[in-house]
């Protein structure tokens, strides 16, 4: 604090003074409008006008009064006397001239007709916004009334009661909470290499790395797609410098980098297969026109062919590729043996969406919906995450095992964030104190809830030709307060710092049956 | 090119099962290094991996095994060092094949020992101090964390790595079971995973989800893969 | 980590003779764990998994006499054990995890340390380092001002206020056992509750052993008859951490009203904490939770708890109360 070069008394005005309520700011303890909580506490949202000037004839409330969630909906029905104040005579100043809900005449666009009272839920699915109102740009793609709907189904939303405490089950009181997730998309540079192998084998080379996520998989996925041979005939080879450049694995955008450079890199290289093919002396299709070609489950066969029903690819009985049928074409490696090459090499580039002016047009995110549940023993303080539910809107999944996977993490993940993780500074030494796993606690098997992973499915048509965003964070964006709010819902407990502890807990009020 | 591997990147490996790793050329296996110590009329020869691993003062060994994948019986013996003070010699009998061991310092954890000296890299180091279960292993049958014992204590055991249980072509049920359900996410802890849930199979432990939670909390997973790990242990149980 | 001579013993003879300023290694999950950490640096390890102490044997008074060398896992899965003295049996299993289960003894785990960061770091005790009476005498303690939410409430001192981490040894509290040592001087055997030493000002002493003594039996007494035992552990995530706070009782209910009684508490003691207040508060009263209640705020009337461990306090009665509930339905 600068007082110490404060002038003396009387100078102090035009002086620089720090502000008197600035340390609160910094500290964090400056309290909002939105900072503040109590119990009961509700949202409003008002129903506005959408004519400039008019008579309310008739407000019919009965459907939205049914709705799970509603508390009340003030109209000029129910309100009580509306005050108002008497223009420069009064020291307040209103911005209304004339208060809403006095009468029932409308006297300007926008007016308040009605104020909903009610639980978050219906709040959000009612505020579903159909643009970005940030940037006043479309979506791409926008699922997430329906991620809401469909997590309130799974979960039976309906059976919500809002009072802390109210529910239970199995002699636990049970806490149910929602939040919305939303997570950014894009598509990132990438290139990538096909080479069709004299082998027989496919192989694709690309920088990016395989942490886990699925990436090597997508790879081998895409070939497949467009060739037909069997995965266990495709070499994937990542995770090197020296590869063509590839994208790191995170912000949940690898897949929507990787697929447009894959698909692009086999798409040449097939073009290029299929023109040698009609141009080699030898082979079976010389002299033919390349467009009446096409490759599926390896061989190289006319459309007609293709047509008639000779099936790319044949499916054993638990859907796996079957080898080659024996059926007609020519087999890629065939062709390139015959022309004597040493194999057919393209590479292809994703074309990112930030240099795109079709995908600049558009706001891509991916979104999401987390329906959590707590069981809490108030008796024990004992609070555990019994059952989430994940709805995901993240595009096309390309591989439903890996996408899945990083959801269920993610919610993992998210009970470690909420419940359990902290660093815990030694103030003296600024040294992390509990820096081991035994002492910094993240989730073990024991910990696991229920989960339950579902994805629309919806493809973006604007991120790629494949419609596929990307799956990794977007799992845990929500997860935190879908936990957090079911730990309120619980308890009556209200807490605003991670992770919930059961210090936190044992305040609430909540007692046993 | 008629070879699986652009020659480029020989070091890199072949994701299929029906292709196994090459061995490592002569030029990418090993540094040659003066020895830290003198020792008149040995010749010894440094793999990098012996030379970062760090195993104490007189933990100067000597190997020339290649990076081979799942084939213990390909590894070679480490050569003989002079012994020191807080060396000995041990024989340990890993996955039925026995490795005599000489100048084995004496504070070498099974895990290191495992890893550095018998190249089964199979079994992971997470904490090193018993708290995450990445280097879990059977002794005599029974799952154990590998970090906390030393390596000496074993002469005469049994002991299975994840090395031990299957191969590829001919995966553990478990290791099948693994895959089939998606049970990994980066798969560090999936050796440790596996060894624990092959294991537990024999305890007696109840017979519902929640028991297999509990029985397997043992093994942390970071990348949260609970959810699919319980679901490859059911179906083992399941069938058992 | 220093290194150390390393003998394997054969006998409890060749286990006594080897001993001399070196340490016994059985499953070596306490051990291992403190010299990676240099908290122990014995000069000499004394292997005795070899020794013929791996028994669970029917004494001829009706109790129980437990190897120091059988595994925690063993031990908590013996048919006796889970059928007699069931508290044990519940303790060992919440406790640390299935791999350590199989690793750790009897005798390890009557011996294991605390979890105190402070106690744990390499530098405690030394020039510069954390402040550690436990690791060097009168060189201060860290956590009364630092991290001590794992902390004890009880038993502790101005010189320290470490957990003892065991849940077996609560229940063994609880169960009013006894252990038997061998040294150089011969055999004797120690009542549970002296064996484990609160900090008072030596916290560097933790237990009644002498220099070169060997844990070689646990003996139970023959169980009480239609009394039933429970253990509760109650911690921040539901496996693989040590407790909060936990409770073991042993109770034998007539008429609706307690007979007998054994109470003891772990995660709040700086030794498993045997709760004699908690008994006599108890004792001859009827089955009801207004009793529990007050069995636990006695239980819980010495605590001394600091900042941030003050919630133990609260959560140990809590504890309390379930698990004579559960102990006397």
């Amino acid at each position: 604090m600068a007082t110490a070069n404060l002038p003396h008394a009387a100078n102090i005005i035009g002086a620089a003074v720090p502000r008197i309520d600035g340390p609160l700011k910094t500290i964090g303890t400056a309290r909002y409008a939105v900072d503040y909580d109590f119990p009961g506490l509700a949202h409003a949202v008002a129903v506005q006008s959408t004519i400039a000037s008019g008579r309310i004839r008739r407000l019919d409330v009965s459907a939205a009064e049914g709705m799970p969630g509603m508390l009340l909906i003030f109209h000029h029905g129910n309100m009580d006397k509306v005050y108002r104040l008497f223009p420069h005579q009064d020291d307040a100043n209103m911005s209304e001239a004339r208060p809403p809900f006095e009468d029932d005449k409308i006297y300007y666009w926008g007016k308040y007709i009605a104020v909903v009272v009610a639980e978050t839920l219906e709040l959000r699915i009612k505020n579903d916004a159909d643009r970005d109102e940030g940037t006043n740009l479309p979506f791409s793609s926008r699922h997430l009334k329906e991620c809401f709907t469909a997590g309130a189904e799974k979960i039976c939303w309906k059976q919500h009661t809002p009072e802390p405490g109210s529910m239970r089950r199995n002699g636990k009181i049970i806490g149910w909470g929602l939040a919305g997730a939303s997570w950014g998309a894009a598509r990132i540079a990438c290139s990538a290499t096909v080479e069709l192998c004299p082998n027989g084998r496919i192989c694709v080379r690309c920088a990016t790395q395989g942490i886990g996520t699925g990436t090597y998989t997508i790879f081998a996925q895409v070939m497949h797609a467009k060739t037909g041979v069997a995965l266990d005939h495709i070499d994937v080879f990542l995770g090197d410098s020296s590869l063509p450049d590839g994208p790191m694995s995170g912000g949940s955008m690898t897949t929507s980098a990787i697929l447009p450079a894959a698909n692009n890199a086999v798409n040449s290289a097939i073009a290029r297969l299929l023109n040698i093919a009609t141009l080699t002396p030898n082979s079976p299709l010389f002299g033919a026109k390349p467009d009446t070609l096409t490759l599926s489950g390896g061989r190289i066969r006319t459309k007609e062919q293709e047509q008639a029903g000779m099936h790319g690819v044949a499916f054993n009985a638990d859907d796996t590729p079957a080898s080659r049928p024996p059926a007609s074409g020519v087999p890629f490696e065939e062709v390139i043996s015959l022309a004597r090459l040493s194999g057919i090499t393209a590479t292809g580039r994703t074309f990112p969406s930030f240099e795109d002016p079709k995908a600049k047009a558009y706001s891509m995110h991916s979104f999401g919906a987390h329906f959590a549940e707590v069981e809490w023993e108030p008796e024990i303080a004992r609070l555990r995450v019994s059952r989430i539910f994940s709805i995901f809107d993240c595009g096309r999944i390309i591989n439903l095992k890996a996408g899945t996977n990083q959801i269920l993490g993610a919610a993992v993940m998210g009970v470690g964030m909420t419940l359990l993780e902290e660093t815990h500074y030694e103030a003296r030494s600024g040294q992390p104190i509990n820096g081991t796993f035994a002492d910094y606690l993240v989730p073990t098997c024991a910990d696991l809830p229920e989960l339950d992973v579902t994805f629309l499915d919806y493809p973006d048509p604007i991120v790629n030709e494949y419609g596929a965003r990307g799956v990794g964070e977007i799992g845990m964006a929500g997860m935190a307060p879908a936990i957090t709010a079911a730990v309120y819902h619980a308890t009556g407990v209200r807490v605003r710092e991670l992770p919930v502890r059961i210090e936190d807990l044992l305040k609430s009020k909540v007692m046993d049956a | 090119m008629a070879e699986p591997f652009d020659l480029r990147f020989k070091h890199l490996r072949s994701r299929t099962p029906e292709k196994p790793n090459k061995e490592l050329a002569p030029d990418q296996h090993s540094l040659e290094l003066a020895p830290l110590k003198d020792e008149p009329g040995k010749g010894s020869r440094f793999s990098r991996r012996s030379f970062l691993s760090g195993l104490g003062a007189t933990g100067l060994l000597a190997s020339a095994a290649p990076l081979v994948q799942a084939a213990p019986a390909s590894v070679t013996e480490a050569a003989d060092v002079a012994g020191g003070a807080g060396t000995g010699t041990v024989t340990l009998r890993v996955n039925g094949k026995d490795h005599t061991l000489r100048g084995l310092d004496i504070r070498a954890t099974l895990l290191d020992t495992l890893r550095e000296r018998i190249h089964l890299t199979g079994t992971k180091k997470g904490c090193d101090h018993g708290q995450c279960g990445a280097c879990t292993v059977h002794v005599n049958g029974r799952r154990v964390n590998s970090c906390l014992s030393f390596a000496v204590m074993h002469e005469g055991d049994e002991i299975t790595t994840i090395e031990g249980l299957g191969k590829p072509g001919n995966l553990h049920p478990m290791q099948a079971a693994f895959v089939e359900h998606d049970g990994y996410q980066c798969g560090y802890c999936t050796s440790g995973q596996i060894m624990s849930a092959v294991a537990l199979l024999k305890e007696p432990i109840g017979p519902g989800d929640e028991d297999i939670k509990h029985a397997m909390a043992g093994n942390i997973c970071r990348c949260g893969a609970y959810t699919n790990i319980v679901a490859a242990v059911r179906e083992v149980r399941a069938r058992a | 980590m220093q290194t150390f001579e390393y003998i394997k013993a054969t006998t409890v003879d060749k286990a006594l003779a080897g001993a001399n300023g070196g340490k016994f290694i059985a499953g070596g999950t306490t051990l291992v764990d403190l010299m990676k950490l240099s908290v122990e640096q014995p000069s000499g390890l004394v292997d005795i998994n070899l020794l013929p102490l791996d028994k669970i044997e029917a004494l001829p008074n009706g109790g129980l006499r437990i190897g120091a060398l059988v595994r925690n896992s063993d031990l908590a899965w013996h048919p006796e054990v889970q059928k007699s003295y069931a508290v044990l049996s519940q303790a060992i299993l919440s406790g640390a995890s299935p791999q350590l289960r199989n690793m750790a003894t009897t005798g390890g785990n009557l011996l294991q340390r605390t979890r105190c960061a402070y106690f744990r770091e390499p530098n405690a005790g030394t020039p510069g380092g954390y402040g550690c009476n436990k690791r060097t005498p009168g060189t201060g303690c860290a956590a009364l001002d630092g991290f001590h939410r794992m902390h004890a409430v009880l038993g502790t001192s101005e010189h320290c206020i470490a957990t003892h981490p065991s849940d077996m040894c609560v229940a063994m509290a609880a169960l009013e056992a006894t252990v038997l040592v061998e040294g150089r001087k011969g055999k004797r055997t120690i009542a549970f509750a002296d064996f484990h030493k609160v900090p008072g000002e030596t916290p560097h002493v933790e237990n009644a052993l002498e220099p070169g003594e060997l844990v070689t039996y646990v003996d139970l007494p023959k169980p009480v008859e239609g009394s039933r035992s429970v253990y509760l552990k109650l911690r921040d995530r539901a496996s693989y951490e040590f407790a909060l706070a936990s409770a073991a009782v042993v109770a034998k209910v007539e008429g609706g009203r307690i007979r007998y009684i054994r109470v003891a508490m772990g995660g709040v003691g700086t030794k498993p904490w045997r709760s004699h207040e908690a008994e006599a508060s108890l004792m001859r009263k009827a089955v009801d939770a207004a009793h529990f209640r007050e069995a636990a705020e006695v239980a819980l009337a010495a605590a001394h708890p600091r900042t941030d461990n003050a919630f133990k306090v609260e959560l140990a009665k809590r504890c309390v109360v379930r698990t004579l509930k559960m102990a006397t339905a």
